[in-house]
């Protein structure tokens, strides 16, 4: 046993926690400016303006604008979507459940959504990657809803559907409230009109699957 | 008759205008879509098509005049079908045709996403513009099948619904996203999707 050695659990030395949190608030102010001017036309001088600190203290942890970005590609989403369970019937209040739980999601991360969206257009490999992951995972999480209730055509093009009008619907309202959107995804309205349209489209128990 | 068979030299060097004026819109919407507006210049795009700074300063102003010449709404050659004589047919078949424009344009759409994602408004003003377009002319052909208020909900899911499936490609393929409309599982995604609004349209039907 050496006690030197702090076990993971441990929590951290003072100086090292006052550290960690420079590093976190720099990257929480690259993640806000990149987002919402694009990472082409952020300068390191305004992330260290935001954070607060000095354009040193930035170089410190950061040594280029480029290991910033990349710092913000290694931060992953708490969750994907929960943890609803997937149950035999898809009734209207379990697809508002599942919007619910998408726009909280989406809510929570609309800036490292919008940031990776922009870099993944761009051609930046990891941005289009993470992007692929997160849409994947989304997209199984879905299917399995449907394929508790429904058989497995029915089930692909329900997933596709929905799938479809959430993006569509979530795009359009980024693209137009820009770091303003959380604001909107948390907005029960605005799910209200979005479960509306779901309910049209998508297949639901009872109803025969849509065609 | 035998006029217009002869060569004009007027009209070849219209022709030839016309030619220039496209190259340096095609190389500007390349550079646009891989770089982003503000890093893109007019020396790149020079240089990108083979063209002089003078020769691009001649036909545009400033960047700002080629980006614009880009956000005209597009020529897409055809109308929606007419209401008096509409069926489910002729509504899929206009919305498919309308997807396939974009879907061979998908670079287009790359470019406008990114700038629409960063809010600039000219980019911004022209997703309106087109998306007001279309909801008009599919609610009006498809008021005759459904009626106002059910062929205006065809319209809004149908918007929502290839959009959501052309940005999705556009962002999870970029510039491998012209192939993959290409693929018989990406089209029938979209007969799915089509087929999708036009039930919504019956069973909304008054």
């Amino acid at each position: 046993m050496t006690p030197a050695t702090p076990s993971p659990t441990d929590p951290p030395a003072p100086a090292q926690r006052g550290r960690d949190d420079t590093r976190r608030r720099i990257l929480a102010a690259a993640l806000e400016l990149f987002a919402r001017d694009g990472f082409d036309d952020t300068t390191v001088r305004e992330v260290a303006a935001r954070s607060g600190v000095t354009d040193a203290a930035v170089f410190y942890y950061f040594p280029s604008k480029r290991s910033l970005l990349d710092a913000l590609w290694t931060i992953r989403p708490e969750r994907n979507i929960r943890t609803l369970e997937p149950g035999p019937a898809m009734t209207p209040a379990r697809l508002r459940e599942i919007i619910d739980e998408t726009l909280d999601f989406v809510a929570d991360n609309h800036d490292l959504m919008r940031l990776m969206s922009c870099e993944a257009l761009g051609g930046d490999q990891t941005a289009r990657a993470l992007q692929q992951e997160s849409r994947a995972v989304w997209r199984r999480a879905i299917h399995a809803h449907f394929a508790a209730a429904f058989d497995a055509t029915t089930a692909d093009r329900a997933t596709d559907i929905l799938h479809a009008l959430i993006h569509g619907v979530t795009m359009r309202a980024m693209m137009e409230h820009g770091d303003r959107a959380g604001d909107i995804f948390r907005d029960s309205a605005f799910r209200e009109q979005l479960w509306r349209k779901a309910v049209l489209v998508v297949p639901l128990s009872g109803m025969g699957p849509a065609s | 008759m035998v006029r217009s068979a002869q060569p004009n030299r007027q009209a070849g060097r219209a022709e030839s205008t016309n030619a220039t004026r496209r190259r340096i819109l095609n190389a500007a919407r390349e550079l646009f879509t891989q770089h982003g507006y503000a890093a893109t210049s007019i020396r790149m795009i020079a240089r990108h098509c083979g063209i002089s700074d003078p020769t691009i300063h001649y036909h545009f102003r400033d960047k700002a005049e080629i980006y614009e010449a880009l956000l005209v709404t597009p020529e897409y050659g055809d109308d929606p079908p007419p209401a008096s004589q509409v069926s489910r047919e002729a509504l899929a078949d206009f919305m498919h045709r309308r997807f396939s424009w974009w879907a061979s344009n998908t670079e287009f759409a790359r470019l406008l996403m990114r700038e629409q994602l960063r809010g600039r408004p000219g980019p911004l003003g022209y997703m309106v513009e087109s998306e007001l377009r279309f909801r008009e002319e599919l609610s009006s052909a498809a008021a005759g099948l459904y009626g106002q208020d059910a062929a205006r909900r065809v319209a809004d899911l149908a918007w929502y619904l290839l959009a959501g499936a052309l940005w999705d490609v556009v962002m999870t393929y970029g510039s491998d996203a012209p192939g993959v409309v290409e693929q018989e599982y990406f089209r029938n995604r979209i007969r799915t999707l089509i087929n999708a609004t036009l039930d919504a349209g019956e069973r909304c039907k008054a």
